[in-house]
């Protein structure tokens, strides 16, 4: 049994729009999954229905033994952790490690284990040294951090994380990549939603992708950006070092830059 | 053209009237309210007259031709009116018991002032909910400009009637942030108010820091440039204006009359 | 050369901080270039942005040494309204910048045009055109709230555009939008380029920027670290060590020469990338 399972689900909205159409979703403990589409193709919808902030209007969603359906979202965000796209929609304390504190107090955790987890998501998320500042007087890239932050402080098993790369800078990307890292490697359920193809090459083993309310496809990104018929149907573009690779004839269904580097450099060296 | 589109062409007379004819409906509506509020019928002195006073309301509507909308609105001031009534009749203690029933008990004073209290309340809330409904936000713009009003303030008052509206949507967003965060929104009124302020900041918070950049948008379209103004939305008067203005003094004197009458008997 | 916008050894702090937010900045606009402005977040390039249209000092307040000069004149000199009609201003939140008292889409394109005067008949010729222009005139009928981001920074600007302002500046406008919303901004850019206007783009997607920019700004804690060419700037692999992301082209190219494949030129676009590494594979089938 997947650890996450979305069976047969769909959402409906209460004036009668249909958001998501009959999908289905399988997500391993510990799993990197990347959804992509263009908007409108009901990839929010679907991630909100993970931490029950949706819950399916035909069909279930479940996480581990818990039905949705049964619990609060409050109850579900011990589980799944989701990190907003737009910071300010999220943070309303007067000091960074006041916020970052927020969620575990929350969860009614020991005061020696808030500490603990508080001071473990501002050193991966580079946070630390933010601690007693107004998170309002940071720029809104740096926000982004903070609520992160608070995310990683409440220790979920499962992180979601919407469109993290939304005005971020070289480093802020770095950064981003770093703490997927680290996560990955304590054995985290990471799901993201990106428009970013570089980023989610990099750093996702899986690509679900989703196009007019339904999933169209699911693979390695490999699979995924070299199959021309998904691509078509869910609006999406290769990465730039594939589409450079199609338009110079190369084999291989290329995607990363040193494995083009090593293809180029064989045909102009010989 | 768009601007015949802009045009509002309302079938329905009542609801094409000048703003400010409606204006003067709701304000003589509220006076009348008042006054019947402060007549005392029977033997408890119960403000009975608001009762029937109320009923003006929805016929104006359903004349309007808005009865369906109206009554979409209208429920959230039942609601809070209905609590008043109950608040006040149930648990204002005073020495006369009017109704009892095993512990709950029905207090006259509590009774007479919940009546007066929420229907005041219903048929104000209500005589307003009219007018927002028939009328849209540029003919009260134009109206408000017309009279003689600062543009300024003028926008003042129509992004906030717009503003309600979208922020309502933020809301919903910023609480579904909280709650997965671990906020419960779902269960008994105190959980609700342990939600309040975590969502009610970064509201206010964001409605403040958007502001600024509102204010930079708007001195880029000209918004502080002194020159006369143009309009591509032009408000007219629908001709009936001198009928209703008249029908609503004459009730208001009515009842005016009445009322002094009564208390001089 | 014809220069638009001058800044002359300008430091601006906003009020109440200590390190300035520009660092004595010189540099010249000239009249009708794509200047491209990129460097990590936090080195002024909002503030350089602020500057030129005048919003700082003026509304931000703040001290300002040196001189920020459009078409001759300090900012400091013009009127209400004056510098709105010269230079047009796009912010990166598209929900910032409607109006929020119109019911419709058209009416709040007319916005501005209102606000200056403009006869009645005009508007309606000005805001049907550019609406049809920017693909926003089927929505016509609709409330500016209740569209997506993407529409609603084209609506942002059009808004903009029908003021006809020969300058324009545009700050972060994809950063919240969805590919297909970039795209359609960018075909917007893409036509007031073939205006021959004279636009200052802040952006991230730097591969976007190689595309349409003539030149490129490089910010870097408040100071100006580079001004030229776009394939000069764009191919300085120096640039990725001050936290400037480069064109995904350009490292590619950067490898491949480290690897040992004779490249003519360092690509910056899509492109150029096809044709320079062609004709090196080319060579190496020969």
């Amino acid at each position: 049994m997947a650890y996450i399972q979305i069976k047969d689900a769909s959402y409906a909205y209460p004036g009668g729009f249909l958001a998501v159409d009959d999908i289905n979703i399988e997500i391993e403990k510990g799993e990197n999954v990347a959804i992509v589409g263009q908007n409108g193709a009901g990839k929010t919808t679907t991630v909100k229905m993970l931490n029950a902030l949706q819950r399916p209007t035909k069909g279930e969603v479940l996480i581990g033994e818990m039905n949705t359906k049964d619990h609060t979202t409050a109850q579900v965000s011990r589980v799944v952790g989701y990190v907003f796209q737009n910071p300010d929609d999220q943070i309303f304390h007067a000091t960074v490690i006041g916020e970052v504190e927020f969620g575990p107090k929350t969860l009614g955790l020991s005061d020696e284990q808030i500490k603990k987890q508080v001071d473990y998501a501002l050193k991966i998320t580079g946070m630390a040294k933010f601690r007693d500042e107004n998170p309002y007087n940071l720029p809104l890239s740096v926000r982004k951090f903070v609520t992160i932050a608070a995310i990683i402080a409440m220790d979920t098993e499962v992180m979601i994380f919407d469109e993290p790369t939304a005005g971020q800078d070289l480093e802020g990307n770095r950064r981003l990549g770093q703490i997927l890292k680290t996560l990955r490697e304590r054995g985290k359920t990471l799901i993201t939603i990106s428009h970013d193809m570089e980023f989610v090459c990099e750093n996702f083993d899986r690509v679900i992708v989703m196009a007019d309310k339904k999933v169209v496809a699911s693979g390695t990104p490999r699979d995924i950006f070299w199959n021309f018929d998904v691509l078509e149907k869910a609006r999406l573009k290769q990465p730039y070092v594939s589409r450079l690779c199609r338009a110079l004839g190369l084999d291989g269904e290329l995607l990363y830059m040193d494995e083009a580097v090593q293809a180029i450099r064989e045909k102009c060296l010989g | 053209m768009w601007r015949e589109k802009l045009e509002l062409h309302k079938s329905n007379r009542i609801a094409a009237l000048y703003p400010s004819c409606k204006f003067l409906v709701v304000v003589l509506y509220s006076v009348c309210s008042l006054l019947l509020g402060s007549i005392g019928v029977g033997e408890g002195q119960y403000s009975l007259y608001l009762i029937p006073w109320f009923l003006v309301v929805p016929a104006l509507c359903v004349a309007s031709g808005i009865g369906p909308r109206f009554w979409k609105a209208i429920q959230k001031v039942i609601f809070i009116a209905a609590l008043i009534l109950v608040v006040q009749a149930l648990l204002i203690p005073s020495e006369k018991i009017v109704w009892q029933l095993g512990f709950l008990k029905v207090y006259e004073s509590g009774l007479r002032s919940g009546i007066n209290l929420s229907f005041s309340v219903m048929n104000i809330a209500g005589i307003f909910v009219w007018m927002f409904q028939t009328t849209e936000n540029r003919e009260i713009a134009r109206a408000l400009e017309n009279s003689g009003m600062n543009y300024k303030v003028t926008y003042v008052f129509i992004s906030t009637l717009q503003m309600i509206d979208v922020l309502g949507k933020n809301s919903r967003t910023i609480m579904n942030a909280q709650r997965a965060r671990g906020v419960e929104t779902e269960g008994n009124l105190i959980v609700c108010a342990k939600a309040f302020f975590p969502s009610l900041v970064p509201l206010i918070l964001g409605a403040i820091t958007n502001t600024e950049e509102r204010v930079l948008t708007l001195e880029s379209k000209g918004f502080d440039v002194q020159c006369e103004k143009t309009h591509l939305f032009n408000l007219e008067r629908s001709g009936h204006e001198k009928v209703v203005d008249v029908i609503a003094i004459a009730v208001t004197v009515a009842v005016v009359v009445w009322r002094v009458v009564l208390w001089i008997l | 050369m014809d220069t638009v916008i001058e800044f002359k050894n300008v430091t601006y702090s906003y009020p109440l901080t200590d390190v300035p937010a520009i660092k004595d900045m010189s540099f010249a606009i000239e009249r009708g270039k794509f200047y491209g402005v990129i460097g990590e977040n936090g080195a002024g390039k909002t503030t350089l942005c602020a500057l030129i249209r005048g919003f700082a000092p003026s509304f931000y307040q703040g001290t300002l040494q040196g001189q920020v000069l459009v078409e001759g004149k300090p900012t400091t000199d013009f009127g209400p309204g004056e510098l709105s009609l010269k230079i047009g201003y796009v912010f990166q939140n598209p929900f910032n910048q409607i109006s929020g008292v119109k019911d419709t889409l058209f009416e709040e394109v007319a916005f501005g045009l209102e606000n200056f005067g403009v006869p009645v008949d005009e508007i309606e010729r000005r805001v049907t055109e550019v609406m049809k222009l920017t693909d926003i005139w089927q929505l016509a009928e609709k409330n500016p709230f209740e569209l997506s981001g993407g529409q609603q920074q084209r609506v942002a600007l059009a808004s903009i555009i029908v003021l006809k302002p020969d300058i324009l500046v545009i700050d972060e406008p994809t950063s919240q939008l969805d590919p297909e919303g970039t795209e359609k901004v960018f075909k917007i850019i893409e036509m007031l380029k073939a205006e021959k206007k004279t636009i200052i783009l802040v952006e991230h997607k730097v591969d976007l920027i190689a595309e349409y920019a003539d030149e490129v700004m490089v910010l870097r804690n408040g100071k100006l670290i580079r001004f030229g060419d776009k394939q000069e700037v764009l191919s300085d692999m120096s640039l990725l060590d001050e936290g400037v992301q480069l064109p995904q082209m350009a490292i590619l190219g950067n490898k491949l020469r480290q690897a040992g494949v004779p490249l003519d030129t360092i690509p910056v676009t899509e492109a150029q990338a096809d044709e320079v590494i062609g004709r090196a594979m080319q060579k190496g089938r020969a």
